[in-house]
């Protein structure tokens, strides 16, 4: 007994010590409470005897211990593996121990760049930080010849490439939109490269290039934020963190750079903490003042279209409703990202982490793999599934669908589904959490969900059927969580509604405490409010003029008309909303907040705060 | 003419294989690994890239990297006896001027999956490569790449996957595209579409002694050969069950003798030319078959690489199969040299 008091008296002192949710008022607030948030990540790691980089790089940093960082640096160079996810870690610690580190420790460190040939990979996040990495080894160790790299260029040549590759992206992102867009997984990746080269690069124009990078996918992450939660569609997001958002490395950033939510520790943020990298104080308010509700819209491109399509990076259209108590955003819907796609949810503040609801067409194909895989396609399955497994899982909770469209209006969203014959899968899932305090099946049709102060209707366009799905008790952040089967172990993680109606589609209607009253109100609304549809197969169409007295008119794929008026999806800004704009092409993205205001020029490679 | 051209062409192949010594005297079996084991980026990847052996029934494989790569395809200098190497990789192409001691990476980012490579016999600066996102040469041995997509305007003409030298005429070229068959007159400057309607092509090659005669195969429509150089094309699946081709392979020492793999196919042979075709797999675990290569002066001597089992071998010209290493191995092309 007295152990237990005493393990508890422990894990007690730990939770009060650390820096939860507290909003900073000023911005001197901020940077101190930001200092503090760091030091207790990095305890994390420069107190920790697990042999990893995260462990070197804190223990260089913090100058705790230095022999022991040096004896796990040369345990990690014995065996390189990982490529750029590699090279960023090896080099952070090279660059943050190097007046450190013994002698032995670094001829190591400068060998391995030499014979340790780190792949470049196959995607935006891969390539940014390869040549991230890359540039700052450069740095580090110029004017060698072509024999002392991995890759057989010289140190200016390998810098060169790295400049101009990471300019190029810069580029292409400010202009048409970034390609990985709105990961709440892969934001890391892209943080980790930006601020790498803010923080260590010898070159003026990189450094630069770095932090106003840094500055810019924080900032889009910081309009679709709520309360540690990335808001709307996504690229690319894993299952397992879509159910649990804290696993996601956004929820981390969310939490050391805004200074909201539960403390987490991804590590994957350890080396952009470490820099000397500061929010704006625009961004930071952009991440927390909700006091108003907003639409924010966006235009993206699909990443590499390599067959089996007309344009190499069709546009993605994106479209956020934010209030303070939930989000709900969607892509416009079709295969706009491979396989981890999420084309819409809606998140709200209560229930955590299981504070989301959204649907799909849970799809695969070889068409798919072919559109962004080289290798021959009939073979390159089984090489997609090992890796993401649940991919070919007619039960998947992530993937975008070619037979899926939304049409979103503020807080009302309505998804079309028009699905072939013999299509993977010829069914519809909606996921509904099972800790809703409501989940109301109206004879009227409408699904009338309650969370805390969100409400959510539903109006599904063809009958369905409900299943449990259960979820491992404890091992929260398994991978492999989902079941259909309780055996004792599990515990009831949610609701999964199926349709099997090749013509489909559904309403989702999304009110808050203070936009209708009470529950009760939200539900009598709704049931004056009855979606038309025509489930004709080629023309799947809806119409329904929604709570707020808009009428909405869809046709599959693409005719969207609000209030009478044709909605052209082509008229997309890169950036719109009272927050961030940013015209296509323009390379200049303009952030607001109130009197706060700066501009990124990326063609002049400039930014500009106003007070 | 161009039987005359081709027939000069392969008697100087034969002096040179004869004469020189080159860096083996016997047959070398040269294999290219997409990796040894399903990997995803990342992680590490053990020995993929490139392994050797004597043509024979052996499974002493010898490594010559480069690792952490995707390797597609390789090619060979052969006047230089193989000191000049280029490789395909899905981190662009590598050279090296030193047997395969040393490596460069020659291109940089503009070209990435690089999927196929050839080397011009007869002036090895002279490089052609493609990737999904087009055809690119080298004048200058690497120093330099230019992208050539005249002609090839759509993004499915763009995803080309193989290279042919025309052996009559090292100034035309065809290539295998998603689009169909292109044909390129000028060294691959600008391309023309050929009259093939199948898209989805895969694999294209020309048969070692006729120059007029051409096989391609494709993604769902199987094998089409053409008789006049690339323009008229015809299909040719007389007891073919199966629709992916990946892999035709002519015998060089009859080349009547054909063999073909593809996703699932086990190994097809043809006696006839084409004609008509013959399915085995006694031996194969894996019928996912990427490359096939036949021993120069032993037609019972074949090779066949597999996505994910490697490599196996047959000793009776292809009735049975049995392993012969590579373990793990996702192989896309098996060369056999004889310098």
């Amino acid at each position: 007994m007295g152990k237990k008091l005493f393990i508890f008296f422990i894990l007690f002192s730990t939770v009060v010590k650390l820096p939860c949710f507290a909003q900073e008022k000023t911005r001197a607030e901020y940077l101190k409470a930001f200092d503090k948030r760091v030091q207790w990540f990095v305890t994390n790691y420069d107190t920790s005897t697990r042999v990893s980089y995260n462990t070197i790089i804190a223990r260089y940093y913090s100058n705790k211990n230095v022999e022991l960082a040096d004896k796990m640096f040369l345990e990690l160079l014995e065996n390189p593996k990982g490529a750029m996810f590699w090279m960023f870690p090896n080099i952070s610690a090279y660059i943050t121990g190097k007046d450190k580190m013994s002698p032995q420790v670094k001829a190591a460190a400068r060998n391995a760049w030499k014979t340790y040939a780190p792949s470049r990979g196959d995607t935006e996040n891969h390539w940014a930080m390869y040549y991230a990495s890359l540039l700052l080894a450069t740095e580090q160790w110029r004017n060698l010849p072509e024999s002392e790299w991995f890759n057989g260029k010289s140190s200016k040549e390998n810098f060169d490439e790295a400049k101009e590759y990471l300019f190029e992206w810069a580029r292409i992102t400010t202009t048409i939109g970034q390609g990985e867009f709105d990961s709440p997984d892969y934001l890391a990746e892209y943080l980790i490269a930006t601020s790498m080269i803010a923080e260590w690069a010898q070159d003026g124009e990189v450094k630069k290039l770095g932090s106003m990078l840094t500055d810019y996918i924080l900032a889009d992450f910081a309009a679709e934020h709520l309360d540690q939660q990335y808001i709307g569609g996504y690229s690319r997001i894993y299952e397992r963190n879509l159910m649990r958002f804290q696993i996601s490395a956004s929820s981390t950033i969310a939490y050391i750079y805004f200074g909201v939510g539960e403390p987490l520790k991804s590590g994957w943020i350890l080396i952009p903490a470490l820099t000397s990298y500061r929010l704006p104080e625009v961004i930071r308010q952009i991440a927390i003042d909700r006091s108003k509700p907003y639409v924010h819209k966006e235009k993206k491109r699909v990443r590499n279209v390599i067959r089996y399509g007309d344009k190499r990076n069709p546009p993605v259209y994106k479209y956020t409703y934010m209030t303070k108590d939930y989000g709900i955003g969607s892509l416009h819907g079709g295969i706009l990202q491979p396989i981890q796609q999420l084309t819409w949810n809606v998140r709200y503040r209560y229930g955590k982490p299981f504070s989301l609801i959204f649907g799909l067409h849970p799809y695969w194909s070889l068409l798919e793999i072919g559109m962004f895989f080289p290798e021959e396609v009939k073979s390159s399955m089984a090489g997609i599934t090992a890796s993401k497994t649940t991919y070919n899982n007619p039960d998947k909770w992530n993937g975008g669908s070619p037979c899926e469209r939304t049409f979103q209006h503020k807080n009302t969203l309505i998804a079309l589904y028009d699905i072939e014959p013999g299509t993977t899968s010829e069914h519809i899932d909606g996921f509904f959490p099972a800790n809703l305090q409501e989940r109301i099946i109206d004879e009227s049709g409408w699904i009338v969900c309650k969370a805390g102060d969100t409400y959510v209707g539903w109006y599904p366009l063809a009958p369905g059927e409900w299943s449990e799905e259960y979820e491992i008790k404890k091992q929260q952040f398994n991978t492999k969580t989902s079941s259909k089967v309780n055996d004792g172990t599990m515990e009831l993680r949610n609701y999964r509604l199926r349709s099997f109606n090749l013509q489909n589609g559904y309403v989702v209607e999304v009110r808050s405490k203070d936009e209708v009253g009470s529950f009760k109100n939200f539900h009598k609304k709704l049931l004056s409010h009855i979606p038309k549809a025509d489930l004709k197969p080629g023309a799947v169409s809806v119409s329904y003029v929604n709570l707020s007295g808009d009428k909405m008119e869809f046709t599959f794929p693409g005719k969207r008309v609000l209030n009478g008026k044709f909605i052209d999806l082509t008229n997309y800004k890169l950036f719109e909303g009272p927050f961030l704009n940013a015209e296509v092409g323009s390379q200049k993205l303009t952030l607001t907040h109130k009197n706060l205001k700066m501009v990124l020029d990326f063609k002049k490679l400039e930014r500009k705060e106003y007070y | 003419m161009r039987k005359f051209f081709h027939i000069l062409y392969f008697l100087i192949f034969l002096i040179i294989t004869q004469v020189h010594s080159g860096f083996s005297k016997e047959p070398t079996v040269y294999v290219v690994t997409l990796s040894t084991s399903y990997a995803h980026t990342g992680m590490a990847i053990p020995l993929s890239a490139l392994f050797y052996q004597p043509a024979v029934v052996d499974s002493n494989w010898q490594y010559m990297g480069r690792p952490n790569n995707r390797i597609y395809c390789m090619d060979f200098h052969l006047a230089s006896k193989g000191k000049i190497m280029a490789m395909a990789t899905h981190t662009g192409v590598h050279q090296s001027s030193d047997f395969g001691k040393t490596w460069k990476v020659t291109t940089d980012w503009r070209m990435t999956e690089v999927n196929n490579i050839k080397i011009n016999q007869q002036n090895p600066d002279l490089i052609y490569a493609s990737s999904p996102y087009g055809f690119y040469k080298t004048t200058d041995g690497g120093k330099h790449w230019t992208k050539h997509n005249d002609g090839l305007e759509s993004i499915d003409a763009q995803f080309v996957s193989s290279i042919v030298i025309d052996s009559a005429n090292a100034n035309r070229l065809l290539i295998s595209t998603e689009d169909g068959v292109y044909i390129s007159e000028n060294a691959g400057n600008s391309w023309k579409r050929s009259s093939l309607s199948i898209r989805n092509i895969r694999i294209i090659v020309q048969h070692p002694t006729n120059p007029d005669i051409f096989a391609v195969g494709t993604e769902n429509n199987g094998i089409y050969f053409s008789t006049d150089g690339g323009n008229i094309w015809s299909k040719r699946d007389t007891g073919v069950m199966h629709s992916a081709f990946y892999t035709i392979t002519f015998d060089p020492n009859n080349p009547e003798v054909i063999y073909a793999g593809g996703f699932q196919t086990g190994i097809y042979k043809s006696i006839d030319g084409g004609k008509k075709w013959k399915n085995f797999f006694k031996g194969l675990d894996n019928l996912d078959i990427h490359a096939v290569a036949v021993t120069p002066g032993n037609s019972n001597l074949i090779y066949a690489g597999t996505m994910g089992n490697g490599v196996y071998v047959s000793d009776d010209a292809g009735k049975s199969w049995q392993y012969v290493g590579i373990k793990n191995g996702y192989v896309n092309e098996i060369k056999i040299l004889a310098l």
